[in-house]
């Protein structure tokens, strides 16, 4: 069998995942929970209303233990990177387990990008695209991205026609 | 002295601009909805002072010539201001050849400029509808391999003798420039993959095509070529082809029998007198029963097991499968005349493929930008060994129109046909003829792991079957009626459930039947394939499709797993390529985890030599 890849992402990703994850589902549960807090202050509906804002907050608990506390380690431990000369070999998914070979031949541009969260860690994602689709390698130290993308672009530049 | 005079040459001396159809054929047809809004609203006028009868015969008379005039009149102000505003379109319409790109002005108040470099030109097509034909001109259609992005450029209105000659000198830039580029930089990832094919050198190969014979409305498209157009003008040399071919009579009948949406038509036809036929069944029943008919329930069943309808009904059912033959004769024979005149030939770099007898469509493809070839059969192709060769292109968006970028779509609806019906021998030579570069197909092909039977048929009879679950819900359906309708007066609604019901599980029985067929000749044909230089990937079933993408095209290679493939050893295999608008991916399921590790390492550079070195003889 195919050996996985050996690169792993900066250890520091899963505090990013667990905080954006937080703040979406923050923001989704306020969205919804708050109209109804709302209207069972100033107008009595009934105990409906009650009833529902509880399934709310159990499912919003519920997706904070799933994305904050278990996911994370897991998602970083399956999330594997190699930068061969030729190739990059990509490693990635728990339940639905993905692996991609590109061939730098193919590799049309390298970005890298960073978000606030992103920023607040020192971590950047890069992105290697080719024409018919793109793959992001989502959490790298800056300087280690900077290197990796120019490598990348590096490795594009001179690669040759193998057939 | 030609190099003063071409510097002293004004820039005005460059510009081309279009034929002078466009004023008037084009402003007949941009008027053409605003004269039929026009008579619409005028007959209606008309009809309802005839129908209200209260009229004197000769003011009636009276209005209807002053109706009359008044259509006539703006008929004719309709057109004027069509062509006015065409005319005054035409002034800026141009299109020049600069030394890198193709630049096309249009617009009078919003002035737009397209620019194409000759080096992203990937195919010249040339369609005239019929009355553009008649004149000799034609539009002309310039593709880009640019995605979703970059939307196809349409020059209206050229002559014929305009067209070729444009076309030409596309192609003759666009190969001076790749040429160029290739000899600055070995390694311009500009184009989506591959080295660079130049023009096959040397004599051209004897025709040695399939059937250069041609069919018998090879007739009417020479005497379409004979007469060439009013003002088509001279047609320019064209290079030799080195391989070219027709549709004999036979292929271009069963083309039309075949790909006519007249097989779906008769479906239908023949699933309505189907159900037609369970009327008389109702019937015969109720008349066991006749309380049923008494029974003051729906209109609709008495409508439905009425006596008036059931003598009437054989009747009915001759009808409408009369009805249904016709729609599909008349399908078939839009469909032979479609594919009328079919040429296709291989020329220099380019692949051309010429069709119809009314309206005309030559489209051309540069060999560099072909990302896969495939071979497909439907259902009918297989039972009688034929099939459908077509090549896989990176497509633009059409102008005018709001197409998202797919990303994964499949290449059932674009590809560039090469030949709609040929015999499955015959496939290598015409491979070999047009497309020599990406003939040679992976000698060893992997079948499926012996898992994937058994998956197969839970994920694609019950899963994802229509069968299974039109079964499932008619049964929760019933069972949910029957308790909810049991008062005294609900027999004949029950009744009328339970047949409907009956109906529901044949059906049910038919598709799960089809299904299970469908996966067993999936399971059995199905194929994957390393070659030196091409990858294979075979879906079988009822219909079957081999997709081979070269080596060069693949834009990356991937395998997914999910945990019930995991525990059974496969694995689903991929490879994208630029095709279509956005990418295609072409996916084969269930491999087994060996074959897949192989495809990763083939997709490294020089696995496909190791590949060789290792295959069992």
């Amino acid at each position: 069998m195919r050996p996985m890849p050996s690169q792993k992402l900066d250890p520091r990703i899963k505090n990013v995942w667990r905080i954006s994850a937080l703040a979406t589902i923050v923001l989704v549960y306020a969205c919804c929970a708050i109209p109804f807090l709302l209207v069972q202050a100033f107008a009595d509906e009934g105990d409906w209303v009650g009833v529902l804002v509880a399934m709310e907050t159990v499912v919003a608990l519920a997706a904070v233990v799933a994305f904050v506390v278990v996911l994370p380690p897991i998602r970083y431990a399956r999330w594997r990177y190699q930068l061969d000369p030729e190739f990059l070999d990509i490693a990635r998914g728990i339940v639905w387990r993905k692996r991609f070979v590109v061939p730098f031949i193919r590799v049309q541009n390298t970005d890298t990008e960073q978000g606030p969260v992103m920023r607040a860690f020192h971590l950047a994602s890069v992105t290697v695209s080719t024409a018919a689709g793109n793959h992001q390698i989502p959490g790298i130290d800056i300087e280690q991205a900077d290197e990796l993308r120019d490598k990348a672009a590096e490795f594009a530049r001179v690669a040759r026609e193998d057939v | 002295m030609d190099a003063q005079t071409q510097a002293g040459a004004s820039p005005q001396a460059q510009r081309r601009h279009v034929h002078h159809t466009y004023i008037w054929l084009g402003g007949i047809g941009a008027a053409f909805w605003l004269l039929v809004a026009v008579v619409a609203s005028g007959a209606g006028i008309v009809g309802s002072l005839v129908e209200d009868g209260e009229m004197d015969p000769a003011l009636l008379g009276a209005v209807a010539g002053f109706g009359i005039f008044a259509l006539v009149a703006a008929v004719v102000v309709a057109i004027g201001i069509g062509i006015g505003v065409r005319a005054l379109a035409y002034k800026h319409l141009w299109y020049e050849l600069d030394p890198s790109e193709l630049g096309v002005y249009s617009g009078v108040i919003s002035k737009k400029r397209t620019h194409v470099p000759y080096q992203k030109i990937q195919s010249v097509d040339l369609k005239a509808s019929l009355v553009q034909r008649v004149l000799g001109v034609c539009n002309v259609v310039i593709d880009t391999a640019g995605g979703a992005s970059n939307k196809a450029i349409v020059i209206p209105y050229l002559s014929k003798h305009a067209a070729e000659t444009l076309k030409g000198e596309l192609y003759a830039l666009k190969n001076a420039c790749t040429v160029g580029a290739a000899a600055a930089s070995p390694t311009s990832a500009a184009t989506s993959g591959g080295p660079t094919f130049a023009a096959p050198t040397g004599q051209p190969v004897a025709v040695t095509a399939p059937n250069a014979a041609g069919n018998v409305l090879d007739i009417g498209s020479e005497a379409w070529n004979q007469f060439g157009g009013i003002f088509a003008g001279p047609l320019p040399e064209a290079e030799a082809a080195s391989y070219e071919y027709g549709l004999t009579n036979k292929e271009i009948l069963l083309t039309g029998v075949s790909n006519s949406g007249g097989i779906i038509a008769g479906l239908v036809g023949a699933i309505v007198a189907g159900v037609a036929g369970i009327v008389p069944l109702a019937s015969a029943i109720s008349e066991h029963v006749p309380g049923v008919l008494d029974a003051a329930s729906s209109a609709v069943a008495q409508a439905v097991f009425g006596h008036a309808l059931q003598a009437a009904l054989p009747l009915l059912i001759g009808a409408l499968v009369a009805v249904a033959l016709v729609v599909w004769a008349i399908a078939a024979l839009s469909a032979c005349l479609q594919y009328g005149g079919f040429k296709a030939r291989r020329r220099g770099t380019r692949i051309e493929v010429e069709r119809g007898l009314l309206q005309h469509n030559a489209v051309s493809l540069d060999i560099n930008r072909v990302q896969s070839v495939v071979v497909k059969q439907s259902f009918i192709r297989r039972l009688i060994g034929y099939c459908e060769i077509s090549l896989g292109k990176v497509d633009a968006a059409e102008p005018g129109s709001n197409q998202s970028n797919a990303g994964a779509k499949s290449l059932s609806d674009s590809g560039f046909v090469i030949h709609p019906f040929v015999k499955l021998d015959q496939v290598h030579d015409v491979l070999h003829g047009m497309v020599p570069e990406y003939a040679d197909m992976p000698s060893h092909e992997e079948r499926l792991a012996s898992v994937a039977l058994r998956r197969g048929l839970i994920r694609r009879c019950i899963l994802c079957g229509a069968g299974f679950w039109i079964a499932l819900l008619t049964v929760v359906a019933q069972l949910v009626l029957h308790a909810v309708l049991d008062g005294p007066g609900d027999a004949t609604a029950l009744f009328v459930v339970d047949v409907l019901a009956v109906a529901a599980y044949v059906l049910a029985v038919i598709l799960l039947a089809l299904e299970a067929a469908g996966t067993v000749l999936w399971f059995r044909d199905s194929r994957f394939g390393l070659g030196t230089s091409m990858v294979s990937f075979t879906n079988g079933g009822l219909s079957k499709a081999t997709v081979s993408i070269p080596r060069t095209k693949v834009q990356f290679g991937a395998t997914n797993t999910n945990p019930l493939q995991r525990s059974a050893g496969t694995a689903t295999v991929a490879a994208t390529t630029a095709a279509g608008i956005g990418g295609t991916r072409t996916a084969l399921i269930d491999v087994t985890a060996d074959t897949a590790s192989a495809w990763l390492s083939w997709m490294e550079p020089r696995g496909g030599r190791q590949n060789d070195a290792e295959a069992p003889m």
